[in-house]
């Protein structure tokens, strides 16, 4: 079972019930990918079986990968700052999808895909500008005047 | 032919920094018949260049190879982490309950009131008032106020602010008094003995280079007079 059975409200923020059990299940994971490359395994069956904390882990690892080498190719070291708005809600969508597949009621998790939809979708124009790009030069300045 | 140019590069290459109009312009030409395209791009991170140019390359790549690619990616799953908690609720809650939904609208307002609030700031930061001290409008002012009534400030026709925008003709450039205030020009005749306004708009970028703020000319005599 890839969600730990769990007695309380209280267990759901405890460590030991919900995360530590699930650890051999990351080191497990590369071994498992094999399997699937190997065509031994669907996909979409380890995607199910792991747990979604687990899975969303090694995803941000694997991605860490990728802006490693794009940012070694690239020498653009800043290979996360295009993204860093979107993945918090790529990571909620993952979770979202694995309830879905899993037959878990997701409605809460559709409300938190909701609002960090509508938090990534207010980090693009025109407040990236105040992160991202220098101050003006004084082009249009004019109205002081 | 396609060629991208970062705006850090360009600054760079430049040794100065670009006049707001540069920063996205995408120019098409060609060269010897062949036609290019130029796309200024601007997807580097300033403060990154800047701290790769203190440090030395080997703790700077060990920097890349932790930090700014793996720990970053992973900080950005722990910030998503607490939605595994939501999921296991569901075991005990499994629909949305009023409390949800009211935490959901708190939320929302929280990104409106940040959206509001980093516009301003953005706005009062980018404010060309920034770049003088208390000091320096006062005398502004004073001088606007001096002058004889019939001193027009504000033009009349839209050539007349054509005609006033500055230009780079350097003959405007040191023609006024309040004109004459170094901005961006670290070590003036001046001194640093009243920089303290002047720091905040310290070019973070390329410092040294001297640019007198467009919207200055307009103060100076040769446009007023």
């Amino acid at each position: 079972m890839a969600l730990p059975t769990l007695l309380a409200l209280e267990d759901c923020a405890d460590y030991s019930k919900t995360v530590e059990p699930f650890l051999p299940q990351l080191y497990s994971l590369p071994e498992k990918l094999l399997d699937v490359v190997a065509n031994r395994q669907s996909l979409s069956s380890l995607y199910i079986e792991t747990n979604p904390l687990v899975s969303g882990f090694a995803i941000s690892v694997f991605l860490g990968a990728v802006f490693l080498v794009a940012s070694e190719i690239n020498r653009n070291y800043s290979q996360v700052d295009r993204f860093w708005s979107l993945l918090p809600t790529f990571y909620i969508a993952h979770f979202d999808l694995w309830a879905r597949l899993a037959g878990v009621p997701s409605q809460r998790i559709d409300a938190a895909l909701l609002f960090s939809t509508i938090w990534s979708v207010s980090w693009f124009e025109p407040r990236e500008d105040a992160y991202w790009r220098p101050p003006p030069d004084h082009a249009d300045q004019w109205s002081f005047c | 032919m396609v060629i991208l140019l970062d705006t850090i590069d360009l600054q760079l290459l430049e040794k100065r920094r670009l006049p707001g109009r540069f920063r996205r312009l995408s120019m098409v030409g060609s060269i010897q018949g062949q036609v290019v395209l130029i796309f200024v791009t601007n997807t580097r991170s300033s403060q990154r260049e800047i701290i790769r140019k203190y440090i030395p390359k080997a703790v700077f790549h060990i920097f890349n190879w932790t930090f700014i690619s793996f720990i970053q990616s992973i900080l950005l799953f722990a910030i998503a982490a607490p939605t595994y908690t939501l999921l296991l609720t569901t075991q005990f809650e499994p629909d949305l309950s009023s409390a949800d939904i009211a935490f959901v609208a708190i939320e929302l307002g929280l990104i409106l009131t940040e959206y509001i609030a980093d516009q301003q700031q953005w706005g009062m930061n980018s404010s060309p008032w920034r770049s003088f001290t208390t000091r320096q409008i006062a005398n502004m002012f004073q001088t606007i106020t001096r002058r004889k009534a019939s001193t027009r400030i504000i033009p009349s026709s839209p050539l007349a602010t054509s005609r006033m925008r500055y230009t780079g003709d350097s003959s405007l450039r040191g023609s006024g008094d309040i004109a004459d205030i170094p901005i961006s020009r670290p070590s003036s005749q001046f001194g640093s003995s009243s920089t303290s306004g002047r720091a905040l708009r310290q070019d973070r970028y390329t410092p040294g280079a001297p640019s007198v703020p467009r919207f200055l000319s307009c103060f100076s005599r040769a446009q007023l007079g």
